[in-house]
C-alpha cells in the first residue's frame, strides 16, 4: 500500500499547528485579555471555520490563491510557484481550517488563568512578556496541549477544503482523506479500510488523550 | 539601610465609588484602617501600579511613579505587595516561588538565607503551594516579596483567615521587618487589634476617603476617632519600655509617659518597647492613696473634664502628670460623693492591658 499520503498528512498537520501555535498563542491572548471593541468580532471571525461548509472556505480560499489571486498573484511574482495545487497552499487553507481548533482552547485557558497571576508576577519584577512567558505559558499548560493534539488530529481529517484547493497530487497534495475518497472511487475497499482504519484509531487516541489529561472535563470546544 | 518616604496624592472614580488619598508614609509600619469597601485594598492597588485609572501623583525618594510625567509601570517600582490570598504560583514550588522573586530582584534586598531563616520556610521549600497551610502560604508569600528587593510593602489583610496561633507566629515576623529589612510596610486590616499589636502609624479610611493619620497612640486615645475604630469603651494607649524585671513574682516595671507601671506577662528583655491599654472599665478613682488593694498601679491625677455620658454615668477625663490622661466612668453620685470637678486631684487604680511586645 501507498504510504506517502500519510506522510504528507502528518507534515501538513504538524507544520499547520506549528505555524497557529505561533499565530494563534498571541491571537488567543489577545482575544482573553484585551478590552478593544473589536475582540467579539475577532472572535466570531475566528469561530466562522466550526460552522462553514468545508468547501465555502475552500472556495474563497481557492480564489484567494489562484494564481490571479490577490495572495496567490504576489506569492507567485515572488516564489515563481503557484499556491493552488501546492502544499504551500494546503498550509495556508489548513491554518485557517484549524484555527478555532487551536485558538479556543488557548483563548479559554488564558481566560481561566485570569489577571491575577500576571499582577503577581509584576509585583514580583517581572515585566509582561517576561510574565506572559514564565507564569501565564506554564499555567495554560494543558489548553496548549488540548489545542496541540485537536489542531493536529482535525488537520488531519481535513477534507473538502484541501480537495478544493489542492486537489489530488499525488506526492504533492493527496492527504489520506483524499487518498481514501479516491480508493473509494476506484472500490479499492482494502485499502480505504486500511487508511480509513488508522485515521479512527489515531482520532481516538488523541481525544482520550485529551480527556485523560483534562480530568474527564470537557476540552473548551464544543466536542 | 534607610529607605525614602512614598508620598501620595491619588484619585480613583468609579460608578457609586471615589477614592481620595494623600499621605507620606513614615518609616516603620503604617496601619491602614477602615471598614470592608471603603477603599483599602484599591488604595495598595494603586500605589503598586495596578489600577490604570488612577490619577494623581506618586513619589518616591527622588523618583517618579506617576504623576504628569508618565507612570512607571508596576514591575519597575521598588514596592512589593502581597495579596490576600497569597497568590503562591501554583505550577512553582515554594522553593521555585522564591526563586522567581529572587531572579527579579530590583536592588538590595535581605539574602535568602536571611529570609529563609527569619521567615521559618526551611522546612517548607520542596513543598507544592497546594500542599501549605493559610499560614504556611502567607509566609512563603512574604518571603517572595521580601526577596524582590521592595523599598515599600503593601500587605492586604496577612492575618485575616489565619487562626490566633498562626496570627501570634506571624505577627512578630511582620513586626521585625522594617527593622531587619529596612521596609517600611503598609498594612490593611480592619481588626482594631491587629493595629494595636503591628503599627506604629495608622490611617483612617472611610468611603474612599482618609480621614486622618497619625501615630497609633494618639488616634487611640482621641474620642473623636473612636466612632471609626469602632470602640465603645474610651481608652489610652500608653507606649512604654521594660525597665526592670522581677523574676520573683513574674513582674515586669515599665517606664512610661504616665509613670513607671508594674505588669504581668511580659518576657521582653530591658529596653523593649511594649504597648499598654487602660480601657475605661480598667481605671478606679480613690480620694486617698490606696494602701491595701490588688491592683498593683495606682497614679495620682486631677480631675479635667466631665461629661454625662448616660442617664446617671459620667465619662471623666484624667491627666496623669503632663503628657498622659486617662478615661474612666463613675456615677452621678460617686461623682457627688468624691466632690469630681475639673481640678480635683485624686488617686487613680489601674489595671493595664498589655497590648504587644516588640522582641
Amino acid at each position: 500500500m501507498n504510504l506517502t499520503p500519510v506522510w504528507i498528512s502528518l507534515q501538513l498537520a504538524s507544520v499547520t499547528v506549528a505555524v497557529l501555535l505561533v499565530l494563534g498563542t498571541p491571537l488567543a491572548w489577545w482575544l482573553a485579555m484585551g478590552r478593544s471593541r473589536w475582540r467579539v468580532a475577532v472572535d466570531a471571525v475566528v469561530a466562522l471555520p466550526l460552522v462553514l461548509p468545508p468547501t465555502v472556505l475552500g472556495f474563497y480560499m481557492l480564489i484567494l490563491l489562484a494564481p490571479q489571486g490577490p495572495v496567490g498573484g504576489p506569492w507567485l511574482a515572488v516564489t515563481g510557484e503557484t499556491l493552488t495545487f501546492s502544499f504551500a497552499g494546503l498550509v495556508i487553507t489548513s491554518v485557517l481550517y484549524s484555527l478555532p481548533f487551536v485558538v479556543q482552547p488557548l483563548r479559554d485557558a488564558f481566560r481561566g488563568i485570569g489577571p491575577r497571576p500576571l499582577e503577581t508576577a509584576a509585583m514580583l519584577g517581572a515585566n509582561r512578556l517576561d510574565a506572559f512567558l514564565t507564569v501565564a505559558c506554564p499555567l495554560a499548560g494543558r489548553g496548549f496541549v488540548t489545542a496541540i493534539v485537536l489542531g493536529f488530529a482535525h488537520t488531519l481529517g481535513e477534507f473538502g477544503a484541501i480537495l478544493m484547493v489542492g486537489g489530488s497530487l499525488p506526492g504533492e497534495t493527496r492527504t489520506v482523506a483524499i487518498a481514501i475518497y479516491e480508493h473509494v472511487e476506484t472500490l479499492d475497499y482494502a485499502a480505504a479500510h486500511a487508511l480509513s482504519a488508522g485515521l479512527l484509531v489515531f482520532s481516538f487516541v488523541a481525544l482520550l488523550a485529551i480527556y485523560t489529561l483534562n480530568g474527564r472535563r470537557r476540552p473548551g470546544i464544543g466536542l | 539601610m534607610t529607605a525614602s518616604p512614598l508620598e501620595f496624592d491619588l484619585t480613583l472614580e468609579r460608578p457609586g465609588f471615589r477614592l481620595r488619598a494623600a499621605d507620606r508614609l513614615e518609616s516603620g509600619i503604617t496601619a491602614l484602617f477602615g471598614p470592608s469597601g471603603c477603599g483599602k485594598t484599591t488604595l495598595l492597588r494603586c500605589l503598586a501600579g495596578l489600577e490604570p485609572a488612577c490619577q494623581g501623583r506618586i513619589r518616591h525618594g527622588d523618583q517618579h511613579w506617576q504623576g504628569p510625567e508618565g507612570r512607571l509601570p508596576p514591575h519597575r517600582r521598588a514596592v512589593g505587595l502581597v495579596f490576600q490570598d497569597t497568590r503562591l504560583f501554583p505550577h512553582l514550588s515554594a522553593r521555585e516561588n522564591l526563586d522567581f522573586a529572587e531572579r527579579r530582584r530590583r536592588g538590595d534586598g535581605p539574602g535568602r538565607a536571611e529570609v529563609i531563616d527569619g521567615l521559618g520556610l526551611r522546612a517548607l521549600l520542596d513543598q507544592s503551594p497546594a500542599a501549605l497551610s493559610g499560614g504556611e502560604s502567607q509566609r512563603v508569600a512574604l518571603g517572595r516579596a521580601l526577596l524582590a528587593g521592595p523599598r515599600i510593602l503593601l500587605l492586604d489583610e496577612p492575618l485575616s483567615g489565619l487562626d490566633a496561633a498562626r496570627q501570634s507566629e506571624i505577627m512578630p515576623l511582620l513586626r521585625a521587618i522594617p527593622e531587619r529589612f529596612g521596609v517600611r510596610l503598609l498594612v490593611v486590616t480592619h481588626a482594631c487589634h491587629e493595629v494595636l499589636s503591628l503599627a506604629n502609624r495608622m490611617i483612617l479610611m472611610q468611603a474612599g476617603q482618609l480621614i486622618t493619620q497619625a501615630p497609633v497612640s494618639e488616634l487611640f486615645s482621641a474620642p473623636d476617632y473612636w466612632p471609626f475604630l469602632g470602640l465603645t469603651e474610651p481608652a489610652v494607649l500608653w507606649p512604654g519600655r521594660v525597665v526592670a524585671r522581677d523574676n520573683d513574682w513574674g513582674l515586669t516595671t515599665l517606664a512610661t509617659d504616665a509613670g513607671r507601671l508594674r505588669v504581668s506577662g511580659i518576657s521582653a528583655g530591658s529596653g523593649a518597647p511594649v504597648m499598654l491599654r487602660v480601657s475605661a472599665r480598667d481605671v478606679v478613682l480613690s480620694l486617698e492613696p490606696p494602701m491595701a488593694t490588688s491592683m498593683l498601679n495606682s497614679l495620682p491625677v486631677r480631675v479635667e473634664t466631665l461629661e454625662t455620658e448616660r442617664e446617671g454615668v459620667v465619662r471623666v477625663r484624667l491627666a496623669v502628670g503632663h503628657r498622659a490622661a486617662l478615661w474612666t466612668h463613675v456615677t452621678r453620685q460617686s461623682v457627688a460623693a468624691l466632690r469630681l470637678e475639673p481640678g480635683r486631684r485624686l488617686h487613680a487604680l489601674i489595671r493595664p492591658e498589655v497590648l504587644g511586645v516588640n522582641h
